[in-house]
């Protein structure tokens, strides 16, 4: 195994399965992938962003690099002998899945669920759309 | 040469100043054909009016015809519409063709001088090269929102205009037709003078009201989305015009580009559904307004069926100029989103300027 690949959004459950995605890597001595899947916000976020002079696009970037820094850090915490970030747009399973294909992933780890509790009880979880797709073996921490 | 400026940062005030520092000066060098044009258009406008006050008119002459049931009145209204209602046709179509010709004299006058300044020295290259944040896709720029920030002014403040002089006119047809009206409420009586005109007020204030209240944010969001889609463009462009970097910064870039566009794009959705719900209501409910606060003078003998649906007539007319802000939401939207980005190309072909003055050498 070469190649770790773990999605967070910065939840609590991605939270854990960055975690378990580290110690998979600390002792597989792989390189763990984490990526997040930028732009969520909401309505009023954008309103509030309208009102004044403020760039969407840095927003969601910056909230990106948030999730991202807090999940290294919690890697490289646990031992994670390197690690490297990434961040995708659009519909999360599907740029999950995307990742995982373009990075030759040999493993996708992702939460049982994430922000989207409402959406995920109504449609389906990400975590449920990527097993169903997903390009390699899944791990789903619960 | 480097241009370290982003534009994107620059003051509303200073955007608006810059834009009509070139936008004005089609007013300035053809003052005669301009004012010839702008009394040409105002012409137009006070004769529509005049139009539209003698189709009142004959709607109240029609409507008490049939009333009375008069064959002969009718016969005679029916052979006055015909011409009023080829004036008002003829008077349209010589208003678009006022409108248009203004709009494409103005719209050529500002792209020449636009092309000029970005083909001259060839800064259109340096412009590509060294990428100013806030003046990206500058092809588009002089295409489209040259376009847009030329014909929106010419069509609002005639818009405007009509508005305020209909208002005014038809006010006096509502207090002429409406004449007083006795209220009584807990043994007290009150009579108000004028009492359309007090009844369309309140009615529009609380429509514009509604309006502003549901869609405040409106104008920013389509700014935003219309400056994120023009973003999305130039991502799109960098592609094109940079071919030899197609790495996955950029493609990074027009992916997230695109998400900008489609959050945005969501959010105006749920502005439109929003403001929807007033301007449907509105729709529906202001002839009905009109109708219904004459009801109790026509029941009563004080008014005749004809004044009634005059009154009615004259009472939407009114409502719809006082709407006059709320229908132009999102034309004057568009506008500004235009205007900003003509003005942040044209400091960025100022600053191209200035750069080449300080060191001829280099250009």
């Amino acid at each position: 195994m070469k190649r770790i690949l773990v999605a967070s959004d910065g939840s609590p459950d991605a939270e854990r399965a960055v975690d378990a995605a580290a110690r998979l890597a600390k002792d597989g001595r792989c390189e763990l992938v984490i990526l997040t899947v930028g732009g969520s916000i909401t309505g009023a976020e954008l309103r509030a962003l309208a009102g004044k002079s403020g760039d969407l696009s840095k927003t969601l970037e910056t909230a990106a690099r948030t999730v991202l820094a807090k999940a290294r850090k919690r890697a490289l915490r646990i031992g994670a002998p390197s690690v490297r970030e990434m961040t995708a747009w659009g519909e999360a399973a599907e740029a999950i899945n995307d990742a995982a294909r373009r990075e030759k992933a040999d493993i996708l780890v992702v939460g049982r669920r994430g922000r989207g509790r409402l959406s995920g009880l109504l449609l389906g979880s990400v975590s449920q759309k990527v097993t169903a797709l997903a390009p390699c073996p899944v791990m789903v921490v619960p | 040469m480097r241009l370290l400026h982003n534009l994107a940062l620059v003051g509303d005030h200073q955007l608006f100043a810059r834009f009509w520092r070139s936008a004005s000066l089609f007013w300035r060098t053809r003052k005669a054909w301009v004012v010839g044009l702008i009394v040409f258009l105002i012409a137009v406008v006070l004769m529509q009016l005049l139009v539209q006050v003698l189709l009142n008119i004959w709607n109240r002459d029609f409507f008490d015809a049939l009333e009375r049931k008069d064959a002969h009145a009718l016969w005679i209204q029916a052979k006055l519409f015909l011409p009023l209602a080829a004036s008002s046709i003829v008077l349209a179509a010589t208003s678009v063709w006022g409108r248009m010709t203004a709009q494409r004299n103005w719209r050529e006058a500002l792209t020449r001088h636009v092309l000029e300044k970005w083909l001259e020295n060839d800064r259109f290259r340096r412009l590509n090269h060294h990428m100013v944040k806030g003046s990206e896709n500058p092809e588009y720029r002089i295409v489209v929102d040259i376009r847009v920030s030329t014909d929106a002014p010419i069509d609002l403040s005639l818009a405007f205009f009509s508005s305020i002089i209909t208002s005014i006119t038809f006010f006096g047809v509502l207090w002429s037709i409406g004449g007083s009206i006795t209220v009584t409420a807990l043994g007290v009586s009150m009579t108000i003078p004028g009492y359309l005109v007090f009844g369309v007020i309140i009615y529009s204030g609380l429509v514009s009201g509604s309006m502003l209240l549901f869609g405040h944010h409106l104008t920013g969001v389509i700014e935003r989305m219309n400056q994120s889609e023009a973003e999305f463009r130039a991502a799109a462009d960098a592609f094109q015009n940079d071919a030899k970097s197609n790495d996955g910064d950029k493609r990074h870039n027009l992916q997230l580009k695109l998400h900008s566009v489609l959050l945005w794009w969501r959010e105006f959705l749920w502005q439109l559904v929003r403001t929807t719900f007033v301007s449907h209501g509105n729709t529906l409910f202001a002839p009905v307004v009109g109708w219904f606060l004459c009801v109790p003078k026509y029941l009563t003998g004080a008014m005749t069926l004809g004044e009634l649906t005059q009154a009615a007539a004259a009472f939407v007319v009114v409502q719809a100029s006082f709407n006059w802000v709320v229908d132009n939401y999102q034309r004057v939207a568009d506008w500004r989103a235009s205007v900003h980005r003509v003005a942040t190309l044209l400091l960025a072909l100022d600053e191209c300027e200035a750069a080449e003055q300080r060191s001829p050498a280099k250009v």
